[in-house]
C-alpha cells in the first residue's frame, strides 16, 4: 500500500496535469479515510473533543464569547439610532 | 453628534470592529497561536484542548462576521442617504475607532474580567494584555482626531 501510495505520489509529481488529478478523484472517491479531525465524525477523537465540548460549562462560554459581541453590536446600534440631544 | 454623520460612523464602526476582530482571530488565534479564544480556561496544549478552543474561536469569528455583515448593510444605506456625510476622514477615524473599540471591550472582558484568554497566553496576565488595551486607546483617540470635525458638523454632506 505505501509501495501504491509512493507511486502514485511520484505520478502526481512527475505529472500534474489531468491524469494526475483524476488519480487523485478517483482515490478520493473510492479510498477515502474516516476523517479524524472534523467535529461531527465518528472517530475516538472527535468523541473526545465532542465531549469535553458539550459540558454543562457550555452555555456560559458561549455566553462568555458573544458578551462582548454583543456589546459591541449594542454601541453601533447607539451610534445609529440614538437621539441626540444637541441635534433637535 | 451630527445626524449626517450617523450613517457613515455607524458603518465605520462596524466595519472597524469586525477588521480588529478579524485582526486578533487571524494573527494571534491562527498565524501567530498566542492564544485561543478560551486557552486560559481549556489549555490549548493538547490535541483535544487545540480542538476544542478551534471550536470557539470559530464561534468567535461567526461573531465576528456578523458584525462585518452588519457594517456592510450600514454602509449600503449610507450610500443611499441623501444628507449623509460621506466623507473620506469620517470613514477612516469611524473605522479606527471601531478597531480600538473591539480591542478595549475584548480585552477589558476577555483578558481581564473573565480572563477567557491572554494576549500572551504563556505567560498568562501580562504587560502583553495592557499594551493591547494601549493600542486600543491609540486608535480610538486617533480615530476621534480625525473624524472630530465631521462628528461634530464641521464638514458638509457628500464631501469626499
Amino acid at each position: 500500500m505505501a509501495a501504491l501510495g509512493a507511486a502514485l505520489r511520484a505520478d502526481l509529481y512527475a505529472r500534474p496535469g489531468v491524469g494526475g488529478r483524476c488519480i487523485l478523484l478517483a482515490i478520493v472517491v473510492a479510498v477515502h479515510a474516516p476523517a479524524f479531525a472534523c467535529t461531527l465524525c465518528h472517530s475516538p477523537q472527535s468523541a473526545s473533543i465532542r465531549e469535553r465540548l458539550l459540558q454543562p460549562d457550555l452555555w456560559l462560554n458561549l455566553g462568555a464569547i458573544l458578551f462582548p459581541i454583543g456589546l459591541l453590536v449594542w454601541i453601533v446600534a447607539l451610534v445609529a439610532h440614538a437621539p441626540a440631544a444637541k441635534d433637535r | 453628534m451630527q445626524d449626517r454623520a450617523r450613517p457613515l460612523l455607524s458603518a465605520s464602526l462596524a466595519l472597524g470592529i469586525g477588521m480588529g476582530g478579524f485582526v486578533d482571530g487571524i494573527l494571534f488565534h491562527q498565524i501567530l497561536q498566542f492564544h485561543n479564544m478560551l486557552s486560559a480556561r481549556i489549555p490549548n496544549t493538547d490535541y483535544v484542548g487545540a480542538k476544542v478552543n478551534m471550536v470557539w474561536d470559530g464561534v468567535f469569528h461567526a461573531g465576528v462576521w456578523a458584525i462585518t455583515a452588519l457594517g456592510i448593510l450600514l454602509l449600503w444605506q449610507a450610500g443611499r442617504m441623501a444628507q449623509a456625510n460621506l466623507s473620506g476622514r469620517l470613514l477612516g477615524g469611524g473605522l479606527l475607532m471601531g478597531w480600538g473599540l473591539f480591542n478595549l471591550v475584548e480585552g477589558v472582558i476577555d483578558h481581564h474580567l473573565l480572563q477567557l484568554h491572554h494576549v500572551y497566553e504563556p505567560l498568562g496576565q501580562s504587560p502583553w494584555d495592557y499594551a493591547f488595551l494601549l493600542w486600543g486607546l491609540a486608535m480610538v483617540a486617533g480615530g476621534w482626531r480625525i473624524a472630530r470635525r465631521d462628528i461634530r458638523g464641521g464638514a458638509d454632506a457628500r464631501e469626499t
